[in-house]
């Protein structure tokens, strides 16, 4: 498999990383390299027990009773860089 | 007497005789890591003050006539990934760089809880993300058997705080041999329980599917009491299940009468011939000390670590994807102009190297048409592995081989060629994929550095490969290791 320089870049995008043309190269090669040896799970034998397989079967969790307990959020919140009031103010980004 | 030199059941007997106090000990471990840290760089915050005070209180415990149990007055180094209430949590990012933790993980608690007292927060790879220690924003821990070369990793601060005798455990977490690996390359014992036993809450998640968190000691029992004491269901964490606990008196079990099973596949070409030389001894010992040692073949064990990459860097693309300096993590960036802007420069800033090339390959084996293919095919796959291990297990007790191909590897020398630095985790990651506990423990030495060996047990089989270790242990005698110049 080899990924272009143009395939990271828009990965990349994907991901919300903003990457210079050095490390879109970087990438693609170490990357093309690595998915080659991933591409063993779908070759020979395995690619055969594979496409066998029964499809994963989903175990309910056991999960626990929903009840309310005291929340961390003002600890949470004390972290936030501005805040007014109960409300954290975030950067205006729209 | 170097009080550094003494093991968890020895402390407690000087302690119930009065001999020392667990402020005398903190100290001596606070005096090591003023005088050691230096130069290894195995701590990213010594909380030297509050180990003090918490010594302090155990103390008056023990004038009070307590007797001591569990973890009671072991001083003990956590791994920066889990949480430490009001104390700076970053694993090893510059995107937790102010982060201080609002609450505390669960195993850090009941290590507490049992008595532990905490030194401070160990180096590690960014996010748990390496086999060096090399990817952490902050500092390059160096490995105490020779400052040249790299710990080994993810885990690395936390083993190089005890393989130095700046603690005496500590707490790591293994996802594919972040615990296994340094311990093998700084000759301390290395534990990945079953997933499952430890609660992952608190942990800074890695890979959720395969996350664990365990001990660091530098003898097989110091392992197991704090073993002992951070396992069990937690109602935080779905994925912990209440299993039958293990008895202590397996350590004193021996290895005679153990059906040992050995990997013919273990043996790869390009390993390091003297590693493989100690692999044999360490069978050959325990053959002639009554075991009984079984060859087998499991072919899809070799898909591990394929399978290991694409679901770690899958789960890596959606865990981090919380870090965008708005929800969690540093804002670097100026205000907008849009959300996506103001995102995309956080994260680019903020994670490092590793952590960014994990997530673009993650973004890319869970798109559209490829996440068949890849993650939903390797979560199948990841059973066919697991069913193959249970099937050797109904012939032998447990599975012995080497932890990593080589000894410790030069600063440098892999750091930028990702592919031969995943393949150092080619003998760890089978226990993760098949869902089985490991053990890592001193074999020997090869070119003047340590060699591990490793135990894999059945599932929720700890009993077995504590058994087997410790068994190896006392008849061998590699333990309690230290480097020149440290003892």
């Amino acid at each position: 498999m080899h990924l272009s320089d143009e395939d990271i870049a828009h990965l990349g995008k994907l991901a919300r990383l903003d990457l210079t043309p050095g490390q879109r190269h970087t990438f693609a090669e170490q990357l093309s390299d690595v998915l080659d040896y991933l591409d063993q799970i779908n070759q020979g034998d395995a690619g055969q027990v594979a496409a066998h397989l029964p499809r994963r079967s989903v175990t309910p969790l056991d999960l626990r009773a929903d009840t309310t307990s005291p929340s961390a959020s003002a600890d949470l919140t004390a972290q936030a860089p501005h805040r007014e009031g109960r409300l954290v103010a975030s950067p205006p980004t729209i | 007497m170097d009080v550094k030199h003494l093991s968890i059941v020895e402390l407690h007997a000087a302690y119930s005789k009065r001999e020392l106090s667990v402020e005398a000990v903190t100290s001596a471990y606070l005096d090591s890591i003023t005088k050691r840290d230096g130069s290894l760089h195995a701590y990213l915050t010594v909380l030297g003050e509050a180990a003090m005070s918490q010594a302090d209180v155990l103390d008056e415990r023990l004038r009070k006539g307590e007797k001591p149990t569990g973890l009671f007055g072991v001083p003990i180094a956590i791994k920066d990934n889990m949480c430490l209430a009001g104390t700076r949590t970053t694993a090893a990012s510059k995107i937790l760089d102010s982060y201080i933790a609002p609450y505390t993980a669960t195993a850090v608690q009941k290590v507490t809880d049992s008595g532990a007292v905490i030194l401070g927060k160990t180096n590690l790879d960014e996010f748990a993300m390496g086999s060096s220690t090399e990817n952490s924003a902050y500092q390059q821990t160096a490995n105490p058997w020779d400052t040249t070369r790299v710990p080994g990793g993810s885990s690395g601060g936390s083993a190089v705080a005890v393989a130095s005798q700046q603690a005496l455990v500590s707490l790591g977490s293994d996802t594919g041999g972040s615990i296994r690996q340094p311990a093998s390359l700084c000759g301390v014992v290395g534990l990945k329980p079953t997933y499952g036993r430890v609660s992952r809450h608190g942990l800074i998640a890695l890979s959720s599917s395969l996350d664990q968190i365990g001990p660091f000691a530098r003898n097989v029992s110091d392992a197991f009491s704090v073993y002992q004491a951070i396992v069990g269901r937690d109602a935080y964490d779905a994925t912990t299940l209440e299993e039958a606990a293990v008895n202590h008196t397996v350590l004193a079990k021996g290895i005679s009468g153990l059906r040992i099973g050995y990997l013919e596949e273990a043996m790869l070409e390009g390993m390091d011939e003297e590693v493989i030389a100690r692999v044999k001894e360490a069978l050959a010992f325990m053959e002639k000390a009554g075991a009984k040692i079984v060859p087998l073949t499991i072919p899809s064990a070799k898909l591990s670590l394929a399978l290991y990459y694409v679901i770690v860097t899958s789960e890596v693309s959606s865990n981090l994807a919380r870090y965008d300096g708005l929800r969690y993590g540093v804002a670097q960036s100026p205000v907008g102009p849009t959300f996506e802007k103001f995102t995309t420069a956080n994260r680019s800033h903020g994670l490092g190297q590793e952590a960014q090339r994990r997530s673009i390959l993650g973004t890319y084996t869970l798109s559209k048409g490829y996440a068949e293919k890849y993650y939903n095919r390797s979560h199948e796959l990841m059973d066919v592995v697991a069913q193959d291990f249970a099937a050797a297990f109904r012939n032998v007790d447990v599975i012995f081989g080497p932890t990593t191909p080589t000894v410790a590897f030069k600063l440098g020398e892999k750091f930028n060629d990702p592919l031969t630095m995943y393949l150092s985790d080619i003998f760890t990651v089978p226990a993760n994929i098949a869902n089985l506990p490991a053990i890592s423990i001193p074999i020997g030495f090869a070119h003047k550095l340590p060699v591990g060996g490793q135990f894999i047990g059945p599932r929720f089989g700890e009993g077995a490969i504590f058994q087997a270790a410790a068994g190896y242990e006392a008849e061998s005698g590699y333990m309690n290791l230290l480097a020149e110049g440290l003892a």
